[in-house]
């Protein structure tokens, strides 16, 4: 699994176009990767419509800093009643927009794997990057604003407690990644590129870890495991190798469209929820009304 | 095209310096957030650290 990442096509042009493979080593006997005709037609003809499904997911990127944006401005103006309001705000929005933006980057491999599509593989970067602002603007207003509910001062507000600790170390763990998440950081670390990549699986980790000191078998941490445990199973290496095989030899349609009915029906389950709560809480949060505590 | 030995040794190189580059990035990220709850299970005590009233950290 990849998870902040540039599309592989990059990763291979790139080590062909220098002579070597992605493991840094001599290319011997390598043979470039070639697009066959029909791939070639079918991309010219599905360009413009794979354009607009791109900038259709990364408009919605900026749906958390919309729905934050009247409570943030009336805390630069230092009107009253606004720190209180982005304090009880800014976790539930600017949190579960993390939560989901990272859902979406995860989804974008087995999506791959499911169907094939290519056009979407660009979003991996995408995704990861504005989830690295959402989640890092969270981490700044919780600092600044939480000193209601975290005694402390801003390290006890962002370290205070063991669900604190890591969410800040989620956002930490998304630096490197963010910070490799370019084509001169691939042909800068090579073949390591892919192993600080898979940090992803690290910060999956903690941000369940997060979720479950926080609501324990309850709500958002179950939520967050319906969501996540397909997108795991579509990464175990024997799964995805079988998927891709049967998927290129038309095999196994009905099992395949089984397991896919499954697992999307699982992943919905658990989305929708997260989704519905960011609407909730995020529209409360546009009209200055956050939830009280 | 032949690929010249010396050069190929130097990117190698190159490549493994960038990845102990990121890797000491990543752990001292690491450190910082631990060492930062380290801090503050010390001047809080467990119980503070350990358990939230409802509505902190989330409204839920």
């Amino acid at each position: 699994m990849q998870g902040v990442t540039v599309p592989r096509d990059d990763l291979e042009a790139k080590a062909s176009s220098s002579g070597r493979n992605q493991s840094g080593s001599p290319a011997t006997n390598q043979v470039p990767r070639l697009t066959s005709v029909a791939d070639t037609g079918a991309k010219s003809h599905s360009r413009p419509l794979a354009t607009v499904g791109v900038w259709s997911f990364r408009a919605l990127l900026v749906l958390p800093f919309v729905f934050m944006a009247p409570e943030v401005i009336s805390l630069v103006l230092g009107r009253p009643n606004s720190v209180a309001n982005v304090s009880a705000s800014t976790a539930d929005v600017l949190g579960t927009s993390s939560l989901l933006i990272f859902a979406m980057m995860l989804t974008v491999t087995p999506l791959h794997t499911i169907t094939g599509w290519r056009w979407h593989l660009i979003l991996r970067r995408d995704y990861g990057v504005a989830m690295f602002f959402t989640a890092g603007a969270d981490l700044t207003l919780a600092a600044l604003t939480t000193g209601d509910t975290f005694t402390g001062g801003p390290l006890g507000r962002i370290a205070g407690h063991t669900f604190l600790v890591f969410g800040t170390l989620s956002v930490f763990l998304l630096i490197p990644l963010v910070l490799t998440a370019n084509r001169r950081a691939m042909g800068w670390l090579g073949g390591h590129w892919k192993s600080v990549q898979r940090l992803t699986y690290v910060l999956w980790v903690t941000i369940l870890i997060h979720l479950a000191f926080l609501f324990g078998l309850s709500s958002i941490f179950l939520e967050a495991l319906a969501v996540s445990a397909p997108l795991a199973l579509m990464r175990v290496p024997s799964v995805r190798r079988w998927w891709r095989s049967a998927r290129k030899a038309r095999a196994h349609r009905l099992i395949r469209c089984g397991a896919a009915v499954v697992l999307i029906g699982l992943f919905s389950v658990g989305y929708s929820q997260l989704v519905g709560e960011l609407a909730i809480k995020g529209s409360a949060a546009f009209v200055q009304r956050p939830p009280s505590d | 095209m032949p690929i010249d030995p010396v050069e190929y040794a130097e990117t190698k190189r190159r490549r493994l310096r960038a990845w102990r580059l990121t890797m000491l990035m990543t752990a001292i990220c690491l450190l910082v957030a631990f060492g930062l709850g380290v801090f503050q299970l010390q001047a809080e005590g467990l119980n503070q650290f350990l358990f939230r009233a409802p509505g902190v950290g989330a409204s839920k």
